[in-house]
């Protein structure tokens, strides 16, 4: 009687939901953003359209584009370790150690680009995941938790970086403070035939893709992704189906700190040519942003960096005008905790929609029932737990 | 540190009356004494030995132990703050944070009134994001790993921002720092040992005596005890404090009970939300304090100023398994390990030394008396590091320039060799719905 009802509730709802998350979550942040520059005796309002304005040149979403990539290969490490139940919070210390490995290979490997560029990548996945392997064994072995391994690894591997840099890979002498520069043949080309006049988009956005998509079949569509998922979900249950836990929490580890390694690379690759003190190092907060904007998905994830990068570089124009250029970090940090707010209010919300849905059907079919004169009267507040 | 192993198996009277902790178990008896006092003289014994191998003058010298003090405090503040949020149940990864909001609102308070008022404001900003925190972990219950990522990044940005607004406004001071602070809160010396109240100063007679043994009894003993700031003598006296509120009075029962099984809480009329909001914000003010110590120190707030502390205190409320005591050892051994760091390479090579010795001593130990069944698992770890690094201390020159990262190294390898030993709040992490109205 009622099944002609239940088909089209669930769709459009679903979309709601989807882009509902996001949406409030940036709104929210907007908002919250608007209050301190408010607070500051700014105009908020002159303060955003400037912002627009700029951001939305060809230019600037190059630009914006270039730097999503590493934001969006952190987010996806992230998100492989999240998957896991496991808090990769050093993504930091791995793309470090990696980008430093990766700029050292890529100007001293004799080979063409062609050998030489997919050896420097790997050899950045190798660095990466082998210093997030330390945290794995670790926690698997001495039943140290990996976050605090993880931010005590961070401070080490800012250390042996500067050890490495100043005392074995730095060229040259005098003011001299980065790696040899690489030549054309170590570069990342440029994605022929897109980009502006002034700016090029850089050919890591199809690494970022390949890892977007190596993250969805992986996750979702294999074996494997499903027993990591079941292992985050349920150690005991996945631990009675077969499945080696332990070994799960390595190779998450292993694949996050491998995509970890490339986050740095296309800084080096594509923009400063050498490992130096140029390198960001604050991707790590803000690839989480994205993980947590984009909820794990593979295009969320992807949605989210491109907005983050788009508001950190259009802030850049702010300094111009006078205003604060911090307004884009505030923004960038209430963001990362707006999505989360954003996300549990649409959720709850939707709980509500569902539960009054769900309800007046009851009602509904009750009635139905008593018109009818059926003689089994569904109880009408069967749903009214909440 | 195995007072923590079972709070709950304590009878509880069930007619109504406030839950009460029983004492019977956690008298101070004279062997713990006596056992702290033995360890204290080896450890002692240790430092001199070391001094000598390594002919590390440093290691015992009374300006290292006097910054060691001083790099203690803040660390053993905030890993209390969050040992304040985590023994409740709700994990503070967001410790940096408010340590962060504790420098500003120090710097702007200090500048405004003075030093006790710098230490207010340091309280103040850590309230700020403690209450953020508690409604959006407790009320809310958002995932509380991600709300403390999110803090520690906003408070960043956030100090930033209002550093320009504000104090780049104010005379002396830029978007990085704050105007400095006139004057500082007193600082105190033991009388007779350290010279305070005008009496001699024996330490340092004894240590510029050079006579061995004595010297070096001096140099721990006056830096310890001379021109200490009252504001660490308060952060300090914090931590007894906390652990007789933890193990010794109704309110510490209801805390831990919050953590570790928040039901029972419940079922004996206890409130965890009551419980989990009032920890949250003792432990946010808590870690204010910390950074309105730092900046007492700096004498004025400067961006960046607290360096990865909070993260550090993480680290030492793990380390210290999330009892008070094990907290003050983890966050000595990290401001000694740091104080050794800033010096000469050869002190930091006694150091070395120092952990290899201990390390081996505790590997050994355990395989011989360890838990039958995993001496071999316990002990070994500890033993092999503790050889790898008498081999360090013996062959390999340390070059300067990885003294930066010494505390967290030292912490790492305690923490590989505590590991097994952990105990979290069972509870921690897990989210509480308030019960739902009455209809």
């Amino acid at each position: 009687m009622t099944r002609r009802r239940t088909l089209p509730v669930g769709l459009p709802r679903r979309v709601a939901v989807t882009v509902g998350g996001p949406l409030v979550s940036v709104l929210l942040a907007l908002g919250v953003t608007a209050l301190f520059l408010t607070a500051g005796g700014y105009s908020a309002a002159s303060a955003f359209s400037v912002m627009w304005a700029y951001g939305v040149q060809p230019n600037s979403l190059v630009s914006s584009l270039n730097d999503a990539v590493p934001l969006y290969l952190a987010a996806v490490a992230g998100a492989f370790a999240v998957r896991m139940g496991l808090f990769n919070i050093g993504v930091d210390g791995q793309y470090r150690m990696a980008a430093l490995a990766g700029a050292v290979a890529a100007a001293s490997l004799p080979f063409p680009l062609a050998v030489r560029l997919p050896l420097t990548l790997l050899i950045a996945c190798a660095v990466g995941a082998g210093w997030a392997l330390i945290p794995a064994l670790l926690k698997i072995h001495r039943g140290v938790n990996e976050v605090i391994t993880s931010i005590l690894l961070n401070a080490i591997a800012t250390t042996i970086v500067a050890v490495l840099l100043s005392g074995v890979f730095r060229s040259g002498g005098g003011q001299n403070t980065g790696t040899a520069m690489i030549d054309d043949g170590g570069l990342m080309p440029a994605l022929p035939g897109v980009g502006t006049g002034q700016g090029s988009v850089s050919s890591f956005v199809v690494v970022a893709l390949l890892a977007g998509i190596v993250y969805y079949l992986v996750i979702e569509r294999s074996v494997f992704g499903y027993s990591l998922r079941v292992a985050a979900r349920s150690p005991e249950a996945a631990e009675s189906a077969g499945i080696r836990v332990d070994r799960k929490i390595v190779q998450a580890m292993l694949i996050s700190g491998a995509v970890a390694g490339l986050v740095g690379l296309p800084h080096i690759l594509s923009v400063a040519g050498r490992f130096d003190g140029t390198l960001p190092t604050d991707l790590m907060f803000t690839g989480l942003a994205a993980t947590l904007l984009g909820r794990q998905h593979p295009i969320g994830m992807a949605l989210g960096a491109f907005v983050l990068a788009f508001v950190e570089r259009s802030a850049q124009v702010l300094g111009l005008v006078q205003l604060p250029t911090e307004v884009g970090q505030v923004f960038l940090a209430v963001v990362l905790l707006s999505s989360a707010v954003g996300y549990w209010l649409t959720e709850r919300a939707d709980a509500r929609i569902a539960l009054t849905l769900a309800l007046r059907r009851r009602l509904r079919a009750a009635r139905d029932a008593v018109a009818s004169g059926a003689s089994s009267t569904p109880t009408p507040t069967e749903g009214t737990s909440r | 540190m195995t007072l923590g192993s079972n709070p709950l198996t304590t009878p509880t009277p069930s007619d109504g009356a406030p839950a009460r902790a029983s004492v019977a178990r956690l008298r101070p008896s004279s062997r713990r004494v006596r056992a702290a006092l033995r360890w204290t003289l080896l450890g002692l014994g240790l430092l001199i030995l070391a001094r000598y191998l390594a002919d590390a003058p440093g290691i015992t010298a009374s300006s290292t132990w006097g910054s060691a003090l001083r790099l203690t405090v803040p660390i053993a503040l905030v890993a209390m703050g969050g040992l304040f949020s985590e023994r409740s149940g709700v994990i503070n990864v967001g410790l940096e944070g408010m340590m962060i909001g504790g420098t500003w609102t120090a710097g702007l308070f200090g500048t405004l009134a003075g030093p006790w008022a710098a230490l207010l404001g340091g309280v103040v900003g850590g309230l700020c994001f403690g209450v953020l925190m508690a409604v959006l972990c407790i009320e809310m219950g958002i995932n509380q790993l991600i709300v403390g990522v999110s803090i520690n990044v906003i408070a960043a940005a956030v100090a930033r921002f209002m550093a320009d607004i504000v104090f780049s406004e104010m005379d002396g001071g830029t978007i990085a720092r704050s105007p400095r602070i006139g004057g500082d809160v007193p600082h105190l010396s033991l009388p007779v040992v350290s010279g305070g109240l005008g009496t001699p100063d024996v330490s340092r007679m004894m240590e510029s005596s050079e006579l061995p043994v004595v010297a070096q009894l001096g140099g721990v003993l006056g830096g310890l005890t001379r021109d200490v700031s009252l504001a660490a003598v308060l952060g300090l006296l914090v931590i007894p404090l906390l652990a007789w509120v933890l193990w010794k009075t109704p309110f510490g029962l209801r805390w831990r009970s919050a953590g570790e099984e928040p039901a029972a809480l419940q079922a004996l009329g206890g409130s965890v939300h009551r419980t989990r909001w009032i920890a949250v914000l003792v432990g946010s003010g808590l870690a204010g304090f910390a950074g309105g110590y730092l900046t007492l120190i700096s004498q004025g707030y400067i961006e960046n100023q607290t360096a990865g502390r909070g993260f550090i205190g993480l680290a030492t409320l793990i380390f210290g398994n999330w009892t008070p005591s094990g907290v003050f050892f983890g966050a000595s051994l990290f401001g000694i390990s740091d104080a050794v760091g800033i010096g000469r390479p050869e002190t930091l090579r006694a150091l070395v030394f120092v952990l290899a010795v201990v390390f081996a001593a505790v590997g050994v130990r355990r395989l011989l008396r360890g838990t039958p069944g995993r001496r071999l698992r316990d002990g070994v770890p500890s033993l092999v590091l503790g050889v790898v690094l008498l081999a360090v201390f013996a062959f390999v020159p340390l070059p300067a320039a990885v003294s930066s990262a010494t505390p967290y190294v030292v912490t790492l390898a305690v923490l590989v060799v505590a590991g097994t030993r952990m105990r979290p709040p069972a509870a921690l992490g897990r989210l509480v719905p308030r019960r739902t109205r009455r209809s």
